[in-house]
């Protein structure tokens, strides 16, 4: 599902490389935690993925098509099949939890009535039934990451992107966004998780690539965080 | 394209932005309404001109009969009324001469089935063909370059009466309406720079404002014309809506300019009037020109300064 190949990224105003020959293969459905520390690389990888960059050597595939060569214009095509979470939601704080939700089927074209069944559909799996007409400023930052998920995943991508989704939340948050994107996964997404925080690692069991200065230093099948420190 | 979602998301930029918005409209307005003048003026040259070439034939009108000695009417320079032998001696002439391009005689009959065009009806009917000359109507392949050399070989010769060209007010009056003209062209460019300027402002604060709407957009999928139509939208709508007033200016200065202080040559017919439908065309062509410039200049802005 996702392939990087030797993969580098230098940034035009870094002294060195964000990521220095990097290769991952990520299968179809799998979980995997992207960890290191900060400026280790892992938003790089998540953004080449976007092809909101391009690497700067190497190749990237997903969904066995060539991010890196692809024209400009397949790119909207290409994110349609990812679905993205961040750490701050990023969402519209003028709009309510359904118009959120919506919007991400709204811009590319989903009809009015489609858009009406899927929004009830995937609020309910994210657990924001009844919330759907609140606004995100009256939401919890659990809640609002919930709907972030909720928007993410409304498309039914291939592959769920998380870039630190549980940084902003309380442990006990955090383990229902886990259990969530858990779920996800079991319908088949595939989920790519970058994060720093070793409770959730550890207590998942899922396979874990480790980037240090731009380099794989580790990639272990149910792994844990802090093994070897 | 789901109308009415980009639609919405129209109305919500243009709300948002709307001390911006109605800055843009304004100065859309005075640009195209000084394209919309341009224009007028440029066809009421056109309207002149078309006046005015009729009269740049030159008239070698014949002998009438004189009037009888006491009549109270000063003797002109005929002795008698023209003879045929004298009128067809200046035919021959006329058609042999080098300056002269085409010919056409002008019987006294014809000047007055012409005169009766543009005469009032009580006019016409007490004028006869007695009362009006007789005249070939003379074209001059140069009229500016000969008109005085060929009023100098014609004007002595037997059964003459005179000759007669376009006056010179009509040539100062166009001057007056081309310095018009120009002034309107120089001014709607420069206003119209200015409204270029503002559009590209408007959409990169716009932009900037809405950076995390379309940082979503984009994440989701919507294509780039998707991020950048509510933005190209918004900027065809105000410029659209300036033309409109545009228009309304226009018709508004075309009435007082032509309708009120220059009310009586107008009704004369000295000078020409312009019809609504004139006024229409103007201010339409400015409204499309318009809203295509302020759609080019958005998509430049949206392409070369905003990356969304």
């Amino acid at each position: 599902m996702i392939r990087l190949e030797n993969v580098s990224k230098v940034y035009p105003a870094g002294a060195r490389p964000a990521l220095d020959s990097v290769s991952i293969d990520i299968d179809k459905g799998e979980f995997v935690f992207l960890i290191g520390q900060s400026g280790s690389g892992k938003s790089t990888v998540l953004r080449l993925l976007l092809r909101e960059e391009l690497p700067t050597k190497g190749n990237v595939h997903v969904d066995s098509r060539n991010v890196g060569k692809m024209a400009n214009r397949k790119v909207p095509d290409l994110r349609r099949k990812i679905g993205c979470v961040f750490q701050d939601f990023r969402l519209l704080p003028k709009k309510n939890v359904f118009e959120n939700v919506a919007f991400a089927l709204e811009v590319i074209n989903k009809s009015p009535k489609s858009i009406r069944r899927t929004v009830p559909e995937v609020l309910e799996l994210v657990g924001l039934t009844g919330k759907a007409q609140r606004m995100p400023g009256e939401l919890s930052g659990g809640e609002q990451q919930r709907v972030a998920i909720a928007r993410a995943f409304v498309n039914r991508p291939l592959v769920l992107l998380a870039d630190e989704p549980t940084g902003n939340l309380d442990p006990d948050t955090s383990q229902g966004i886990m259990s969530l994107l858990e779920r996800i996964n079991r319908t088949g997404t595939t989920v790519v998780m970058a994060t720093h925080d070793n409770n959730i690692v550890d207590a998942m069991r899922r396979r874990v690539v480790e980037l240090d200065a731009g380099r794989v230093i580790r990639d272990q099948n149910r792994g844990v965080y802090g093994v070897g420190r | 394209m789901r109308a009415n979602f980009v639609l919405t998301g129209v109305a919500t930029g243009i709300r948002r932005n709307l001390t911006m918005t109605i800055a843009l409209v304004l100065s859309t307005a005075i640009a195209l309404a000084f394209v919309g003048a341009a224009i007028l003026a440029s066809r009421e040259i056109t309207n002149f001109k078309h006046d005015y070439e009729g009269k740049l034939n030159v008239s070698l009108y014949l002998c009438p009969t004189p009037p009888k000695l006491g009549s109270g009417v000063a003797p002109g320079p005929c002795k008698h009324k023209y003879t045929t032998a004298e009128k067809d001696a200046l035919a021959a002439e006329l058609h042999t001469d080098p300056l002269v391009s085409s010919v056409k005689f002008l019987s006294q009959e014809d000047a007055l089935a012409r005169f009766k065009e543009t005469a009032t009806p009580e006019v016409a009917r007490l004028t006869t063909a007695a009362d009006l000359p007789a005249s070939f109507t003379v074209k001059l392949k140069d009229i500016k370059k000969d008109y005085d050399k060929f009023v100098a070989a014609y004007k002595q010769k037997p059964g003459v009466s005179g000759t007669s060209n376009a006056s010179k007010v009509l040539k100062t009056l166009l001057n007056v309406i081309d310095g018009i003209r120009l002034f309107a062209i120089m001014i709607a460019i420069v206003v119209l720079i200015a409204s270029i300027l503002l559009i590209a402002n408007t959409i990169q604060v716009a932009a900037a404002q809405r950076k995390n709407e379309t940082s979503i957009m984009r994440l989701v999928g919507a294509s780039r014309w998707m991020t950048e139509l509510p933005f190209m939208l918004e900027t065809i709508v105000a410029a659209a809506i300036g033309g409109l007033i545009a228009m309304g200016l226009i018709a508004v200065g075309k009435q007082i300019v032509l309708n009120d202080i220059f009310k009586i040559p107008v009704s004369n017919g000295v000078i020409p009037n312009l019809s609504t439908n004139d006024v229409l065309v103007a201010g339409g062509v400015g409204l499309i020109s318009g809203v295509v410039l302020a759609g080019l200049t958005a998509f430049a802005t949206l392409r070369l300064y905003v990356r969304l």
